[in-house]
């Protein structure tokens, strides 16, 4: 089966959070800054985050070899319309066809979610917690 | 005089009745009716360029699932298209199978007389307003 709107949409969101659990400060400083900011990954699963205040790198592959499809590139153009409201496109390229997704979420409410008590619980699971990709889900939407 | 009227009632009728050409997406319900999971190494050839087909693995239900993004869609709105000299891009938007937007931005040249998908972007919208009322080439979304 084709990769969805939700993974797509719940991909965006893990790679947020391993931003933020890389560098904490400057993701929420990138992230919350009202304009425009680039999340990268290229084929290597290098992964850049880019705003005006600066840039973050980190690996994209764990995040990306959950989905269990081959992705030559990733591109997310955020746009912080201001009162941590967030807008986002994103183009996943894969083997043949590119998908694009259009979302926003609530950047406070995305943080939260991450460092509350049910982030915790998933990150001491060594897999996925269900729980948790839904309720990551829910956050960025259908 | 009646036949100047006779000629009048002939053009009038056939401005009334000119539906503007639409070349890429006749080919587009070509592929939409034609290719199946089943056809589609025969098939392929007869939709896709051979640019785009060249690197992949026909027999991967991977690749395979990606040729038939047709399925992403399962209800169509509108489709609009442009066709400039040797290549033309075609936007269908529609509603996927969670009757949410959605459009297929396809990339199509023209190898000896027949228009051929060279690229494909899907595009999954938050709200109908998202949906271009141009047509879009993919190489839009990659950047």
């Amino acid at each position: 089966m084709n990769i969805t709107r939700s993974e797509v949409k719940i991909t965006v969101a893990k790679l947020l959070e391993v931003a933020y659990s890389k560098d904490k400060g400057l993701t929420a400083k990138i992230m919350a800054e009202k304009g425009k900011a680039k999340l990268i990954v290229d084929q290597s699963g290098k992964a850049t985050l880019t705003g005006t205040v600066g840039s973050l790198s980190f690996s994209g592959t764990p995040v990306l070899n959950k989905i269990g499809v081959k992705i030559k590139r990733v591109t997310i153009n955020f746009e912080n319309k201001g009162k941590m409201k967030v807008g986002y496109t994103a183009t996943f390229n894969l083997e043949v066809i590119s998908l694009t997704v259009m979302g926003n979420f609530d950047l406070e409410e995305l943080i939260t979610s991450c460092s509350g008590l049910l982030c915790r619980a998933a990150r001491a699971l060594k897999g996925r917690h269900k729980a948790y990709d839904m309720e990551l889900q829910r956050i960025m939407g259908r | 005089m009646r036949f100047i009227l006779l000629l009048f009632v002939l053009v009038l009728g056939a401005c009334a009745t000119h539906v503007p050409d639409e070349v890429l997406y006749s080919n587009f319900l070509d592929y939409k009716s034609n290719i199946t999971r089943g056809n589609i190494i025969e098939s392929s050839p007869n939709f896709f360029s051979k640019q785009l087909l060249d690197k992949l693995n026909l027999t991967s239900s991977e690749v395979t699932e990606q040729l038939l993004f047709k399925n992403y869609m399962a209800k169509q709105i509108n489709n609009i298209e442009i066709i400039g000299d040797s290549f033309g891009c075609l936007t269908v938007n529609g509603y996927d199978l969670e009757n949410m937007p959605m459009s297929f931005n396809l990339k199509y040249i023209e190898v000896e007389q027949r228009w051929l998908i060279d690229e494909i972007n899907v595009l999954f919208a938050n709200n109908e307003a998202d949906l271009s009322k141009v047509p879009k080439c993919p190489s839009e979304y990659n950047n």
